[in-house]
């Protein structure tokens, strides 16, 4: 049976997972912490916390580690109001021109196929450049291969159904042999960065950055570090998107002016 | 009832789901509005609703309730109800973090993650009570708050509309108390 790592023990495996994997770990939130290590060891049938340590320093969980750390999306298009209000009313503020837009952290396919759904509906796919960065190849590797977790599906369609658009899901998805996949062409515009957006930039000045829900997950000295990182990149007059229950650290709130407050949609 | 000293509990924490909705508005137009405590609200709720639940609990309530947004700090004398869709935490420095990491008991909000984050947090200085509900999510959660000695309350089966979420708590431990929605008001009055 796998064991759950004590604060103790995440205390002496936080350090060694900084310098293999340049990740600031030991700011996450404590609570965060505890029950993913417990998830992540429980995912690799970690039986105890020295043959972990020993195999990340050795290269060998590197890359599962970051597979199953970072928290999946369980849905698309998440909060419906969120991507009719960028449907109907961000997008359209770009008049027609390219726009670059950036997800600093994808952890799954499903903020991407969302935001590729929206902006064919839009007719914008080929005016985009779309920036995704994730630290994992497996994740990469996933969101190339294009297939929906069937689990995640059921969810997906009611929330589709609340976009309230003329199309149906059927429309996007290719639903075949018990497999669902998303057209791979939509793809064609997405450029994968492999490395933490803490280590490599979109290297374009952005639009709109997609960062819903995942600072949630950082303590307030990491949020406004990951901040300062993402504010690197974006536009004067671009846009960021947190989650409905996120803010902006209160160091940087002076930054960004709010606007739209209902779906936490900041202006730089 | 307790010995303890004035200012001893640092929150009280409230789960339920099928049926407490008017459990929860009761409570919370029965206790005094100079009430010294946070106390935490994790309700199994619809996740495609955002509105309406907390504006129907504030319609009623002797204190302010409000949705916390991820790393609010907590204050005595307000309500704080879970938001839809996401697992609600509390953190050592009495501040909120939120999550959407996987449902738990098909529930996100869950409350075992609630309860046992405010047990792990705060330790004996919690009052946990478990309300109406018509799945065990919560039975956890107050068995964690009862195994750091912190203070427990069922709400009496024979009270519930729904009494799944009671007796699967009533199976992991025995409370502090078993009460009834009065009972419950009264004890919150008399901290």
């Amino acid at each position: 049976m796998a064991v759950a790592p004590t604060l103790n023990d995440i205390r002496v495996i936080a350090p060694i997972l900084e310098d293999k994997l340049k990740l600031d770990i030991y700011n996450f939130a404590l609570s965060f912490l505890r029950r993913r290590f417990a998830y992540v060891f429980k995912q690799l049938n970690i039986k105890n916390v020295s043959y972990f340590i020993d195999e990340i320093k050795k290269g060998n969980l590197v890359s599962d580690f970051l597979y199953h750390f970072n928290v999946s999306d369980t849905e698309m298009f998440r909060d419906p109001s969120f991507w009719r209000t960028l449907r109907n009313k961000l997008l359209p503020l770009f008049n027609g021109s390219n726009i670059n837009i950036w997800l600093p952290e994808v952890v799954s396919i499903h903020e991407l196929f969302s935001l590729l759904v929206i902006l064919r509906e839009v007719d914008l796919l080929e005016s985009v450049n779309i920036y995704c960065n994730s630290p994992s190849k497996n994740i990469i590797k996933e969101i190339q291969d294009g297939k929906v977790p069937l689990k995640t599906i059921e969810v997906s369609k009611q929330n589709f159904k609340r976009l309230e658009l003329h199309s149906h899901f059927e429309d996007y998805f290719l639903e075949e042999d018990n497999t669902i996949t998303i057209n791979k062409e939509f793809l064609k515009n997405v450029i994968f960065i492999n490395n933490s957006y803490f280590n490599e930039g979109p290297g374009n000045e952005i639009d709109i950055t997609l960062f819903r829900n995942r600072m949630i997950y950082y303590n307030s000295k990491l949020q406004t570090k990951a901040e300062n990182e993402i504010f690197k990149y974006i536009k004067k007059g671009g846009f960021l998107a947190l989650g409905i229950r996120e803010n902006i650290s209160k160091t940087n709130s002076m930054l960004l002016e709010t606007h739209d407050k209902n779906e936490q949609i900041f202006k730089v | 009832m307790m010995n303890r000293k004035a200012s001893y509990y640092k929150s009280v924490v409230i789960g339920g789901s099928a049926g407490s909705f008017s459990i929860v508005s009761k409570i919370l137009a029965g206790i005094k509005s100079d009430f010294r405590y946070p106390i935490i609200v994790c309700l199994h709720r619809l996740k495609h609703i955002r509105s309406g639940l907390l504006e129907g609990i504030n319609l009623k309530s002797n204190l302010p309730v409000l949705e916390p947004f991820d790393k609010d700090n907590m204050e005595a004398g307000k309500v704080y109800l879970a938001p839809s869709n996401y697992h609600l935490f509390v953190e050592f420095d009495s501040t909120f973090s939120l999550s959407t990491e996987e449902v738990h008991n098909h529930s996100r909000p869950s409350i075992d993650y609630t309860f046992s984050s405010a047990s792990t947090s705060f330790r004996e200085k919690v009052i946990g009570i478990i309300l109406t509900g018509a799945n065990k999510d919560g039975a956890t959660g107050m068995h964690e708050i009862h195994k750091k000695k912190g203070y427990t309350i069922v709400q009496d089966p024979l009270t519930c509309d729904v009494d799944t979420m009671p007796k699967a708590a009533l199976q992991l431990f025995t409370p502090d108390q078993i009460l009834s929605p009065d009972g419950i008001i009264e004890f919150l009055n008399n901290l």
